[in-house]
């Protein structure tokens, strides 16, 4: 199993690669963006990976700052999950732009009214919290054998990472919502939807890295429980900010307002919603953790940590894609005739296969990091 | 009161963010803020010709995919009762616009005198400005060239710069936009930018008119400084009740702005 998940991974690396090359060397003219739909799937993977960041930082947090006991043995590979996923994030965001090289003007020239600017200073931060953390947490098996002023430095990151976590998940579902000229996110419940989708995806993830790198024990199996009752929690309440939403559009009536809620819903990729999102991210993994009988069932309990990760993907296309494909004029589409006017996207072999390199290059970062994380330099000592 | 080490170095790291966020705004911004340029169309005199489309696609060189001026056509009623409506939409230079407030790196500006730019070598490419805009104003560069049929349909080079990517003589023949004469090459700014209308700056500071509205053949485009008496736009308008404002050159007409519930307060107005 261990192999052949190797091999997966080897191959993903190669076909990413590739991707990321051909990303480098042509740019943005061999992707399907248009100038309807100008933010796809890059952007997209983008929230997606950071809203499993900010997750599984609220959740280490919830070890380090506020001392949640059950949490405590997966403390350190909730920050780990913070971290690459933050990483991974921020590539996608970085190969979406038309001038990757000139990110750093972000830094140089801000501008105080835009949300993205600040966001950068915000993800800043939050990867220098990450680092610090991860560099307290490394070589102990947990935050006890820490010794004092450590466990002090740690628990001050930890306090102070969760506004900025806060702010990083909150922050990039701001930059969505101020936008007057995309009705579906021109809306106060779009930040709180960020949020609650963030906790939700990346308490899943957490369940499955877990699954997967923790003992299985008699304390697993509680912690894994009490994850799945925070996710179910979660679920229930992203799914009533949809409701409200939806309920709010019905009500309104508002044209425009109709037109980008009929496109999510009932629109050419109808399935991303209903099947992917609704069914198999949300309903489905809430029975499961919300019935015991089923939760008893380990691998089904697993199973459904596995659909939130995988949902959440058909919820974030969801939220970029659908509110741009109605045009600000319906006549602008037929002004002028060329494959950059259309509102019709689905993206390119490019694009697949450079998120594939960047969430290749994710997984070998975790793995390089979590073993780092795990050396055992008394063990050394010792045999010196 | 004592400023220990740490206060010190809070208070210079907020201060220094402070500085520098306030400081990207306050630049030179360009244009005479006594003018305010705008644009009044009339819907009465469009025909639809595009010729102020195809004017300002020579005019500014801009690639395929890309069109500042476009005439977005419409069609009313049911036959036999039809009626088509036309309206050509620039940039609306707009007074609030929603473009300049979301750049992360105030690469897109108003400058005094109205008009919305784009700092060619600011801009990273991360087209927010283009969800932003309410009025599709803006289009992203992504460095579609016209080769084959500019090469001319005998040339034997041509097939060649297409399979190269390498823009064609006059796709390369460099763009007058902003005085800057940037030569089109492969990755280099403006490929990669978001491209915008901007009133044909660089012709407006040489006393012309913007292309389109110089070569409208209806003249259905006027433009000028709103400020100016001498103006064919000059605008009336009430401080206290912006919405209301008065063309006197256009007297007996119904003036609107398109998607006037934004609140953008575009500078370009339709006489219907």
């Amino acid at each position: 199993m261990k192999r052949l998940a190797y091999i997966a991974l080897s191959i993903l690396t190669v076909v990413g690669a590739y991707g990321l090359w051909q990303r480098a060397t042509v740019g943005l003219i061999d992707t399907a963006l248009t100038n309807i739909v100008t933010w796809g799937l890059w952007v997209a993977l983008y929230i997606y990976f950071l809203g499993l960041s900010a997750g599984g930082f609220v959740l280490s947090s919830m070890v380090y700052a506020l001392k949640i006991k059950q949490l405590e043995r997966v403390g350190k590979l909730a920050v780990l999950q913070a971290f690459v996923c933050v990483a991974m994030g921020l590539t996608m965001i970085w190969i979406d732009l038309g001038h990757p090289l000139r990110f750093f003007k972000v830094f140089l020239s801000p501008n105080p009214t835009s949300l993205l600017s600040w966001e950068s200073f915000v993800y800043l931060a939050y990867v220098f919290v990450l680092l610090g953390e991860l560099w307290l947490l490394s070589g102990v098996a947990s935050a006890e054998e820490l010794p004092p002023r450590r466990a002090r430095t740690l628990k001050a990151f930890a306090t102070v990472g969760i506004p900025i976590a806060v702010g990083v998940h909150w922050g990039t579902g701001a930059l969505f919502a101020v936008v007057k000229a995309r009705p579906e996110w021109h809306t106060g419940i779009t930040p709180i939807a960020f949020l609650a989708s963030a906790v939700m995806s990346g308490t899943a993830l957490l369940m499955v890295l877990a699954a997967i790198f923790d003992r299985k024990d008699e304390g697993h199996r509680q912690c894994m429980e009490f994850m799945a009752k925070l996710a179910a929690a979660t679920i229930v309440f992203d799914l009533l900010l949809l409701f409200s939403e939806a309920l709010v559009v019905w009500y309104g009536g508002v044209e425009h307002e109709v037109a980008a809620f009929r496109q999510l819903y009932f629109g050419p990729y109808w399935y991303a919603t209903w099947i992917v999102h609704l069914l198999l991210g949300s309903l489905v993994p809430l029975a499961i953790f919300s019935s015991s009988r089923l939760r008893s069932n380990y691998h089904l309990l697993v199973t459904g940590a596995g659909l939130v990760v995988l949902g959440i993907v058909g919820y974030r296309l969801n939220i970029v894609i659908p509110a741009q494909v109605d045009p600000p004029f319906h006549e602008f589409l037929g002004a002028f005739h060329h494959i950059r006017n259309t509102k019709d996207y689905f993206p390119a072999l490019m694009e697949w296969l450079s998120s594939a390199g960047i969430v290749a290059g994710g997984i070998w970062m975790f793995l390089i990091v979590w073993s780092w994380m795990n050396r055992a330099p008394s063990k050394t000592a010792v045999s010196s | 009161m004592e400023t220990t080490r740490r206060e010190f170095l809070v208070g210079a790291g907020a201060g220094a963010t402070i500085a520098t966020m306030s400081g990207c705004s306050s630049s030179a911004k360009g244009g005479d803020p006594a003018k305010r340029y705008g644009m009044v169309i009339d819907l009465e005199k469009c025909i639809g010709c595009n010729t102020c489309s195809v004017a300002c696609k020579a005019e500014n060189h801009t690639p395929p995919g890309v069109s500042y001026m476009v005439v977005m056509e419409e069609e009313i009623g049911e036959y036999p009762y039809v009626k088509r409506r036309f309206v050509p939409r620039p940039c609306m230079q707009c007074e609030q616009p929603s473009c300049t407030m979301v750049c992360p790196t105030s690469a897109t500006y108003t400058r005094d005198d109205g008009v919305t730019a784009i700092d060619y070598d600011k801009c990273i490419g991360c087209r927010y400005c283009i969800t932003a805009c309410p009025y599709g104003a803006r289009s992203f560069d992504f460095g579609h060239d016209y080769p084959t049929a500019c090469a001319g349909p005998t040339d034997p080079a041509a097939g060649e710069v297409l399979a190269s990517r390498q823009p064609a003589a006059y796709a390369a023949a460099p763009s007058p936009e902003y005085g800057e004469n940037r030569p089109r090459a492969p990755g280099q700014s403006p490929v990669n930018n978001v491209r915008k209308c901007h009133f044909c700056l660089h012709r407006v500071e040489r006393g012309m008119l913007p292309a389109c509205a110089s070569a409208c053949p209806g003249r259905a485009i006027h433009f000028g400084d709103m400020n100016d008496r001498e103006s064919i736009v000059y605008r009336l308008r009430d401080p206290e009740h912006p919405d209301e404002v008065v063309f006197p050159n256009f007297p007996n007409r119904h003036v609107m702005q398109l998607k006037k519930e934004t609140g953008n307060d575009p500078a370009v107005y339709y006489l219907t």
